[in-house]
């Protein structure tokens, strides 16, 4: 029989909001200060702000090394998504439906690239293709070099693995029994059943692999031919110190994200409807 | 009958096993075969030696360079525990409306490059930074600091800023997981609130945090871009760096795999250990466990570092 | 007897070291409502499995028409099933969900249109054509669940726990609407369900099945009445297991010794001799309460009233013989009750006791009751 008298004083949810608001600010402001300085009309960055100019926007379309390097990590990209879409999804598969002997180590070394850093995977392919004589430029000037594409896809395959392995893992097989009991075949059962399902999953993780694959650097750094890929142009200009130049790249770069991150937010959002 | 079905599906684990094989468990091991390789002259001879090892345990730089990088590590998983797990709170208990976008929020910088959050903060710390600037003009310093860019610092708050986020999401999704009826189960019986949390809510949302905590701490020790940026001379020299110089200007890679190795090696316990913490203290059933894989899912914005 | 639709030879599967089906025989008659009955784990699942084809026996066949269709997949037989949770595909609307099978059979648009209709009026869902399966209620989904597989005009339809999840009156509902259909379609029914009423309300023939057995066949009748089996007598319904001595046999009745008083069943299938223990079973509504040693034309038992639980139309009346022994009695409402506590006389007719043909073994005497 307690029954307080009143609502006791409550110092602990504001004191938490205002927690949480800080942390929102150390994860945003940062971002914000990369954004605002794409348009600071100075060649220094410093304070203050001086803010009206898009020239460094101007700049980088003239700038031809950023330009081919931009184009280079878009082939990079789309070709490790198919590749990774190619692999991963049959690789979901057989974790959820096969059984054969060495079944976990197969699926712990799908995940071991996300979960080591990423150098380690780096370097171990870099010993691979050159034990192999397999040349980082293989390949150029049609794509950046097969090692980095296979690179990039062996390390990102995962993600497709996980991401379709839990929509699986969460489809009922009673959904294909309907199926074939009503008389579709186990392909047609796959187009019209399971293809639709797992839809969001793969649409997803390939938008999540095509993110990060344009990111990356830790294996791109060692197996890059001769032509570099976006990041890494970026990292050879703030190695040589900071430039407007950068903000405004990176601005793009914040801005096709934000893109991408909605179109993620919607296929999550019907991902979620289907549990 | 039943043979024809069976073949088929070892036909289609063909190609992902394969692949797997052949792209992801050859390199690692030959990684490891390699650092028991001699490096003569610059050339590399495939000649077992533990000669790598003994160097590698046997010149200070490593071991020091090892325990420094898990230094910085330690503090970075101890300042995004610290930012991420009342944020997580807040979103898993608090935010009632909106909940879903407000999580979106926060791991929306996840997608954002990360050499450009990286860089964020050399414009804030930097010597005529933004940081420099306000105590400048607000009258507190009188010269620039110095000692905000290229400091050990500087690297801890940026690898702090990055990987928050990732330290949020399983904690998250474990809180989320716990039913409201425990929090009310407890109070009904006359827990207070913070007697509540600490005997109900932390210790079911242990797997989240080791999840969570374990990869701030692997993929920032692991990590080579931010210290190179941010970090100055001294914490330059992570371990990653080493690596990275070792297969680069030094040319040594026999040496350089070994320190891989070790590497990996300290990962693979550590994360071993991990996982049997989570898989002992997991009491919200599949749920919390999934939510942490789904988290590990998301985690690969750490793979590109 | 009728050619059968489908026959059951010797089936059996086993999962490792566990035997889902034991050596199940059975023939199922063409227009046949059958119900699978049985607890789980008593492979009424697992035989609907190896009917629909989504596993395959690992001996034993599967006579369709006089083939063996054991070995064929479920899309090449003319089966089809209502799944436990109506396994309704989400990305569909309840008209591309119905038209599914039709689909994949190739069967053209305009009769897939007509057949649709038709089986969507049949269900009474027309107007909803249109909407997503989570957009229905249980009982819309059972329907369209239904709807879709009557649409390909199977020989045999299986239906796997329909009901299970939808609350009691609609259950109830759904049961004599089930049978209303079944008549007017005139295709085989295999029913699954562990819900004993349910099967003696639907059935026309009831397969009670037990550790991958048939424990009985029979009409739902025949199994309330006449179990033959302690098992089948203690799964449906409510009953007394009783056991006894046999002290005198004629061609048609046993006499037992059971309680210290003499009681009269007819014989049933067992052969017994004098001396033998035997069970048999008294339905608690096949009781009354008597006046105690009354005209020969009555068993009667006499014990202590341990509790009344009132129930709607009837109240039970918990007995404990001298013998420690429990009864169960039903009676009607109305009337005075005795109260906890006093001694009571319960009476019935021999025709309603049931010899059981189970042997007694020798800690049979401590049984549950």
């Amino acid at each position: 029989m307690r029954s307080p008298p009143g609502r006791p004083r409550d110092m602990i949810t504001p004191s938490l909001w205002a927690v949480g608001s800080a942390v929102f600010l150390f994860i945003y402001l940062p971002l914000l200060v990369v954004v605002l300085y794409a348009f600071h009309d100075s060649n220094i960055i410093a304070w203050p702000l001086k803010l009206g100019t898009f020239h460094w926007f101007a700049d980088l379309f003239h700038d031809r090394g950023m330009m081919d390097a931009a184009v280079a990590s878009l082939k990079l990209a789309l070709l490790t998504v198919i590749i990774s879409v190619g692999i991963g999804v049959p690789g979901a598969f057989v974790l959820d439906r096969l059984d054969f002997p060495g079944k976990e180590a197969f699926r712990r070394l799908v995940l071991l690239p996300l979960i080591l850093p990423g150098i380690i995977t780096g370097v171990a392919l870099l010993t691979y293709f050159s034990f192999l004589h397999v040349s980082l430029s293989s390949g150029y000037p049609a794509i950046p070099g097969w090692p980095v594409v296979l690179g990039h896809s062996a390390a990102l395959t995962s993600i497709v693995v996980t991401q379709v392995f839990a929509r699986l893992q969460r489809l009922e097989r009673s959904q294909e029994e309907a199926s074939q009991d009503l008389y579709a075949n186990e392909w047609k059962t796959f187009w019209y059943v399971i293809l639709p399902n797992i839809r969001t999953a793969v649409l997803g993780a390939a938008l999540l692999v095509f993110t990060l694959s344009l990111d990356e650097i830790a294996v791109t750094f060692f197996l890059i031919g001769r032509q570099n890929t976006l990041p890494l142009q970026i990292w050879g200009l703030l190695r040589r110190g900071i430039t407007p130049e950068v903000n405004a790249i990176s601005t793009i770069i914040f801005a096709l994200s934000v893109v991408v991150i909605v179109m993620w937010a919607r296929l999550m959002r019907e991902e979620v409807a289907t549990r | 009958m039943r043979a024809h079905p069976r073949l088929r599906s070892f036909l289609s684990g063909l190609v992902p096993v394969g692949w797997v094989t052949v792209l992801l468990l050859f390199p690692y091991i030959l990684l490891l075969v390699q650092s028991f390789w001699k490096l003569e002259n610059g050339t590399i001879t495939h000649q077992v030696t533990l000669d790598n090892y003994r160097r590698l345990f046997g010149t200070a730089l490593y071991p020091d360079t090892i325990l420094f990088s898990a230094g910085i590590a330690l503090r970075v998983t101890f300042f995004s525990l610290l930012l991420a797990y009342p944020l997580a709170y807040l979103l898993a208990f608090k935010v009632k409306r909106h909940r879903n976008l407000m999580y979106m929020a926060v791991i929306i910088p996840l997608w954002v490059s990360y050499l450009v959050r990286a860089y964020a903060w050399k414009i804030i710390l930097g010597q005529e930074g933004i940081l420099n600037g306000l105590l400048m003009s607000s009258g507190l310093i009188h010269e620039p600091l110095t000692v905000l860019l290229y400091s050990k610092w500087a690297l801890i708050i940026a690898l702090t800023h990055i990987y928050t986020p990732f330290t949020l999401m399983p904690i998250f999704a474990v809180l989320e997981s716990i039913p409201v009826s425990l929090k009310e189960a407890s109070g009904d019986l006359y827990a207070s609130r913070w007697q509540t949390f600490r005997r109900v809510i932390l210790p079911l949302s242990i797997p989240g945090v080791v999840a969570g905590c374990t990869f701030a701490f692997v993929l920032s020790m692991g990590d080579f871009l931010a210290p190179q940026l941010l970090g100055g001379n001294d914490s330059a020299l992570m371990v990653s760096n080493l690596v990275w110089s070792l297969f680069g200007v030094a040319y040594n890679w026999p040496l350089g795999a070994a320190v891989s190795v070790v590497m990996l090696c300290l990962t693979l316990v550590l994360l071993w250990l991990a996982n049997s913490v989570e898989k002992r203290m997991n009491y919200t059933g599949a749920d919390g466990k999934k939510a942490a894989t789904d988290g590990r899912g998301m985690m690969a914005r750490g793979a590109g570092v | 007897m009728n050619p059968s639709i489908l026959e059951l030879r010797s089936l059996t599967r086993r999962f490792g070291d566990f035997t889902a089906l034991d050596g199940i025989s059975l023939a199922i008659a063409p227009g046949e409502f059958l119900t699978l009955l049985g607890a789980s784990g008593s492979g009424k699942t697992t035989t609907l499995r190896l009917l629909a084809g989504f596993d395959q026996p690992d001996s034993g066949s599967i006579l369709m028409d006089g083939v063996d269709i054991a070995g064929l997949p479920s899309f090449k037989r003319s089966i089809n099933t209502v799944f436990q949770q109506y396994a309704l595909f989400p990305h569909m609307s309840v008209r591309e969900n119905v038209g599914y099978g039709l689909r994949m059979r190739k069967v053209n648009k305009a009769e897939i249109r007509s057949r649709v209709d038709e089986a969507l009026e049949m269900v009474q869902l027309g107007q909803l054509e249109a909407r997503a399966p989570r957009q229905l209620s249980g009982g819309q989904q059972q329907r369209v669940a239904l709807a879709r597989a009557l649409v390909n005009r199977p020989r045999v339809l299986l239906l796997d726990e329909p009901l299970g999840a939808l609350d009691l009156k609609l259950r109830k509902e759904m049961q004599l609407e089930l049978k209303h259909l079944q008549t007017l379609v005139g295709i085989t029914f295999i029913y699954v369900t562990h819900d004993q009423e349910e099967a003696l309300t639907m059935s026309d023939r009831v397969v009670v099945m037990r550790q991958g057995k048939i424990e009985q066949i029979g009409t739902p009748k025949e199994i309330y009445a006449q179990p033959t089996s302690r098992y089948v007598a203690d799964f449906i319904g409510e009953t007394n297991l009783l056991t006894g001595e046999v002290t005198s046999l004629d061609g048609r009745q046993v006499t037992v010794r059971c309680d210290g008083s003499s009681i009269v069943i007819p014989v049933g299938a067992m052969p017994v001799v004098i001396g033998d223990r035997v069970w048999f079973s008294v339905r608690p509504e096949s009781m009354a309460m008597g006046t105690g040693p009354a005209a020969g034309e009555f068993n009667h038992l006499e014990g202590t009233l341990t509790d009344t639980v009132y129930a709607g139309a009837i109240t039970r009346l918990h007995l404990a013989l001298t013998g420690g022994k429990r009864l169960v009695v039903h009676q009607a409402a109305g009337g005075p009750l005795p109260e906890p506590g006093a001694r009571v006389a319960v009476q019935w007719r021999p025709s309603d006791g049931v010899l059981l043909p189970d042997r007694v073994t020798a800690d049979a005497g401590l049984s549950r009751r």
